[in-house]
């Protein structure tokens, strides 16, 4: 058996999850409550759009944004796996999270065409 | 798109009864969120599927914040079969909307009958309940440059490791696992855990808490397909992933404390009742 795999790549994950999962709920509890004062009417927003709604205070910029930031917080996950297997000299592996990143990508560029 | 305050109310509510559930049973909040969604608020299939997913997401963000934590969630077995499930996922979120309605409701109802059935048997109910990850053993580690590990036993207090057999075969679990997600808006870890433990010789907590850390990814890689299609509305998706939020991260503390094999065999009452009405509504 080799030696233990480095504990820190599980802190890095927690640290991730748990910031993505409160940014998620502050937003989406602010977009709420601006919709509830609008009488909880909420137009979709594109992921462009996003930035511009968040800063002009509608809605629909913050709950779409916190959709966003679920869908980031998965893919910052990877991205920092696919860092700490590297940073471990784990290549192999290293290279699968950034493979399974490359497929959420390719996943948003199928569902725009 | 427009709600009531009542409606706001009943999903967050049902978000939280999801959210609760997928930490404790390991159901994720699909099977619960979809067919309030279709049945109580006449949301179309495919909107209520990326509403899943968003609480999907949300149950494993909320619980692996937790269950990582604790080192059970092998990560390395997780990325390797993400790579089979965020395919399956992506494939079915573009296929989705080739699929009539019809046929993606029946092929819901058969899901949720097949979940009741599972939680209504006697093992299923015991592996569901056994792989429980929040009651799990403490201090379990994966080694680099492979897909084993090792974890602690509570009632031997000794160490046990453990080594994957038949990759391949996970692979292809995990691919069909992710269409169904893709496709279902559920998690698909019925499928991934039993193909851990029994195909590929992972210990069934650590299997339970890899897949509940998969879901996240495999319901993304369907979600970012169904985004880009306008399939997620967000004031539906909203109070319900806040609700989940908080019925997982509450889960998680009751874990221990909650009969389970009593709850286990109500959702399977409550599951087939579900999987009539969806059935009706396919064929009606």
């Amino acid at each position: 058996m080799g030696r233990a795999a480095d504990p820190g790549e599980r802190a890095v994950v927690v640290r991730i999850l748990r910031g993505g999962l409160w940014a998620f709920v502050a937003l989406t509890a602010v977009g709420l409550a601006l919709a509830w004062g609008s009488g909880l009417r909420a137009r979709p927003v594109a992921p462009g759009q996003v930035p511009a709604a968040l800063l002009a205070g509608r809605p629909e910029g913050f709950l779409a944004g916190g959709v966003l930031v679920l869908l980031g917080t998965q893919a910052a996950r990877l991205v920092a796996l696919a860092a700490r297997f590297a940073g471990e000299g784990d290549r192999r592996f290293a290279a699968v999270a950034a493979a399974v990143a490359l497929v959420l990508a390719a996943g948003a560029a199928l569902g725009r065409s | 798109m427009q709600l009531g305050p009542l409606d706001l109310w009943i999903l967050a509510a049902t978000g939280v009864v999801a959210g609760g559930l997928g930490a404790l049973l390991g159901i994720g909040g699909g099977l619960l969120v979809i067919p309030v969604l279709v049945l109580g608020l006449e949301v179309p299939a495919r909107v209520a599927v990326g509403t899943g997913l968003v609480a999907v997401i949300a149950t494993s963000t909320a619980t692996g914040s937790v269950y990582v934590g604790r080192g059970l969630t092998n990560m390395r077995l997780a990325v390797t079969l993400e790579l089979a499930t965020t395919l399956g996922a992506t494939l079915a979120g573009v296929a989705v909307v080739l699929i009539p309605e019809r046929a993606l409701l029946g092929m819901f109802a058969l899901l949720v009958l097949l979940t009741a059935a599972l939680l209504a048997s006697r093992r299923g109910a015991g592996e569901a309940l056994e792989g429980r990850p929040l009651v799990g053993p403490r201090g379990a580690e994966e080694i680099p440059g492979g897909l084993g590990g090792t974890y602690l036993d509570e009632r031997t207090g000794r160490p046990v490791s453990y080594r994957v057999r038949r990759l391949p075969l996970g692979l292809a679990a995990s691919a069909v696992a992710g269409a169904v997600s893709g496709l279902l808006g559920v998690g698909g870890g019925f499928l991934k855990v039993p193909a851990m433990t029994l195909g590929m010789g992972v210990p069934i907590k650590v299997a339970a808490a890899t897949s509940n850390f998969m879901i996240g990814v495999t319901a993304a890689a369907g979600l970012v397909v169904y985004e880009r299609q306008g399939l997620v509305q967000p004031l539906l998706a909203a109070p319900v992933a806040l609700g989940v939020v908080a019925g997982a991260l509450v889960g998680t503390r009751l874990a221990a404390r909650v009969p389970s094999l009593v709850l286990a065999r109500l959702l399977a009452v409550v599951l087939l009742v579900v999987a009539v009405q969806m059935g009706l509504r396919a064929v009606g």
